[in-house]
């Protein structure tokens, strides 16, 4: 038979998605009900694959044959969740966002770079009703459920589970060494929020309004806090000697895409955002290499605000909680 | 030989799509270069087709094992040039921009939708100055980090007027597709931040050229203010024609766009996505479609129409627009 490097390229497609402690034949051999040893001939491509066994193995583990077969430069296959239940959103929005992340913590080399536009959500997991207010505004304003046309927003509803998770989801972040380009107007996305919803009386009173912005404050004060040690750690908390590297920069010249990039050992998984909320990533090589240029050339351009640059972080970090004062004396006047 | 029914089926469809008057032996002989009696075997799922081969018959006939196989991969595939960003050429970029778009305006029944976070990069195209400006700034956040090829800018800088002319050509064929597109007051920061940007911190622009461009984003804004009072897409400087096509602005006060464009094509819609600050992927994947379709439509019944209708709405959008610039202006 031929010479199947595209057989290897598929297993290896395979490896990259499995946790490091598995091996790439034992599920092989699992999922096919084949020997150990049928498996590697496989694996090594000494032995071609069926298309039922492509299919098999692509089911179990969510892979996308098109992407391995048409690695071609002007084609890359993305993968991705289109659309949510009003039911179970929450969880398995969270779900989707806790996977990718124990997934990339499981390698031993492994880093994440954003290029926001707007604040991470995994950033306002750690306060509980700013979780829940962008819970609501996803839930109301981009994914449109009907259930929500009513309702109205206060700090009051906040649920356990939800925060539980979150919380989860945000210290399996916390492990993850990371690199984020922020500018002034990333924050301008919640305060726009805020704002509309208080024009419109979707909170239930001024005092939720009031609370959210302290929260803001809180959470600005925080991500400076772990600016300046160059540092993760939870709010509340002090760096642990394991913490996981933070690098932040200011960039006012490019207004980010929150765009993701995650860099594990060998391998590169880049994260686009879409229909505002949703999120698609791909594996290609050539789309990855391509991403990781386009944020080493941002960060270029951008002045670096974590542990070095006191001055410059202090100012940019100024700006932020000018813009949430702002903010806050609208709704005293209001 | 084990008798296999996925190949068989791969091979019937493959079939299904080829005119009848084609031999399908004949085909699929010369497309794996084998013998005639070896791609029977193949089609008969009598011997297994290599990797490679499936490789081949996918390419050449475009199907997706993905949906063959009812793979719940959530998959979708997009295609796109990547730039070589260390031989980055402008020009390129703006070529095939204007293909792009030559391609939609090709079928009759078209139309436009573009949720933006940034003004479309194409109108700035209108004005000589703002052009300038924004291909200045494109070719310094992909060349601009390697020192050699800085330069300082100037309204008619070497290469410029090649850009300027298929720029132009853009803006004609844009004027000639009907057009949605949803807005929000923050949409103009990025040009009035990279503006500064190079004054205060590269000294690549002078206090007088930023002076301009701010002055020209303004006579942008009111052109588009006009654009938007007709509903209509027409040359700066002009009146609206007859029957011209439509355009219809947003104003979205609670959501700022992606710059993701969806494109009406007769009966099929294409969807492109920005990334790396300037660049497109498109797919035709029908779910990704009609999953960003709904998402615009619902955008359009939450933001408010400010062209045609919604005057005093559309003045209080422009005057804001306008306020920011002076405020910039004004603090240089």
């Amino acid at each position: 038979m031929d010479q199947p490097g595209g057989q290897v390229l598929f297993f290896q497609q395979i490896k990259a998605l499995l946790p490091q402690h598995l091996s790439v034949a034992d599920e092989v051999a699992r999922v096919l009900g084949i020997s150990l040893d049928s498996a590697d001939r496989r694996i090594r491509g000494e032995k071609a694959i069926s298309l039922e066994d492509i299919g098999k193995l692509s089911a179990a583990y969510g892979l996308s044959v098109d992407q391995v077969l048409q690695p071609q430069t002007n084609g890359f296959t993305f993968t991705g969740t289109l659309g949510y239940e009003y039911n179970d959103f929450v969880e398995k929005y969270l779900g989707d966002m806790l996977d990718q992340f124990q997934f990339i913590g499981g390698f031993d080399q492994r880093h994440i770079y954003f290029l926001l536009n707007d604040i991470p959500p995994f950033a306002y997991l750690q306060f509980p009703e700013l979780a829940a207010f962008t819970f609501f505004y996803y839930r109301k304003s981009l994914l449109h459920f009907d259930e929500m046309n009513e309702m109205k927003f206060s700090v009051a509803d906040i649920q356990d589970n939800h925060i539980k998770l979150g919380k989860k989801v945000q210290e399996s972040f916390n492990r993850i060494p990371s690199t984020e380009i922020w500018s002034v107007d990333t924050i301008n996305s919640i305060l726009r929020h805020i704002a509309f919803y208080r024009d419109t009386n979707v909170f239930v009173s001024k005092a939720d309004i009031l609370c959210l912005y302290d929260r803001l404050g809180e959470l600005v004060e925080h991500i400076e806090q772990q600016a300046e040690l160059g540092m993760r750690f939870s709010f509340g908390t002090t760096p642990g000697k394991n913490a996981a590297s933070f690098r932040m920069f200011h960039n006012d010249l490019i207004t980010g895409d929150n765009c993701g990039l995650a860099e594990m050992d060998n391998m590169k998984v880049t994260f686009i955002n879409h229909n505002l909320i949703n999120f698609m990533f791909t594996r290609n090589q050539h789309f990855n290499n391509y991403t990781c240029d386009t944020f080493q050339n941002a960060m270029r351009k951008s002045t670096q605000i974590s542990q070095v640059n006191q001055k410059a972080r202090a100012a940019f970090f100024d700006r932020l909680r000018r813009k949430i004062q702002a903010q806050k004396e609208a709704v005293n006047h209001y | 030989m084990e008798l296999n029914n996925t190949q068989l089926r791969f091979f019937q469809h493959i079939k299904s799509k080829l005119p009848d008057h084609i031999s399908f032996v004949d085909e699929i002989a010369e497309l794996l270069d084998i013998s005639n009696d070896s791609a029977y075997r193949r089609i008969r799922a009598d011997k297994p087709i290599s990797f490679e081969e499936l490789q081949k018959l996918c390419v050449h006939y475009k199907v997706s094992l993905d949906q063959f196989m009812n793979l719940q991969s959530d998959a979708f595939i997009f295609s796109g040039r990547l730039a070589n960003q260390d031989n980055f050429k402008l020009n390129d970029w703006i070529e095939e921009t204007l293909r792009q778009f030559g391609i939609i305006n090709s079928f009759e029944k078209k139309h436009i939708y573009f949720l933006l976070k940034d003004l479309p990069f194409i109108l700035h195209f209108q004005i000589p100055e703002l052009a300038a400006f924004k291909c200045f700034v494109w070719i310094q956040c992909f060349s601009g980090y390697k020192s050699e090829k800085e330069f300082k800018f100037s309204f008619e800088y070497p290469d410029f007027q090649r850009y300027y002319a298929t720029g132009k050509k853009i803006v004609e064929v844009y004027n000639k597709i009907p057009t949605t597109e949803i807005w929000n007051t923050e949409g103009i920061n990025t040009t009035l931040r990279q503006i500064t940007y190079y004054y205060e911190a590269g000294g690549l622009i002078s206090k007088d050229q930023a002076g301009i461009l701010f002055d020209k984003l303004e006579d942008l804004l009111n052109h588009i203010e006009k654009e938007a009072a007709a509903g209509q897409r027409f040359k700066i400087g002009e009146h609206p024609y007859s029957n011209g096509p439509e355009y219809r602005l947003f104003n979205n006060e609670l959501i700022l766009g992606d710059n993701s464009l969806m494109a009406e094509l007769g009966d099929n819609k294409v969807t492109y996505l920005n990334h790396s600050f300037m660049h497109f992927i498109g797919t035709r994947d029908d779910a990704f479609n009609k999953a960003m379709f709904e998402n615009v439509t619902n955008l359009m019944m939450r933001s408010t129409l400010i062209s045609t209708s919604g005057e005093r709405e559309r003045i209080k959008f422009f005057n804001q627009l306008r306020g920011e610039v002076h405020r910039r202006k004004a603090a240089l």
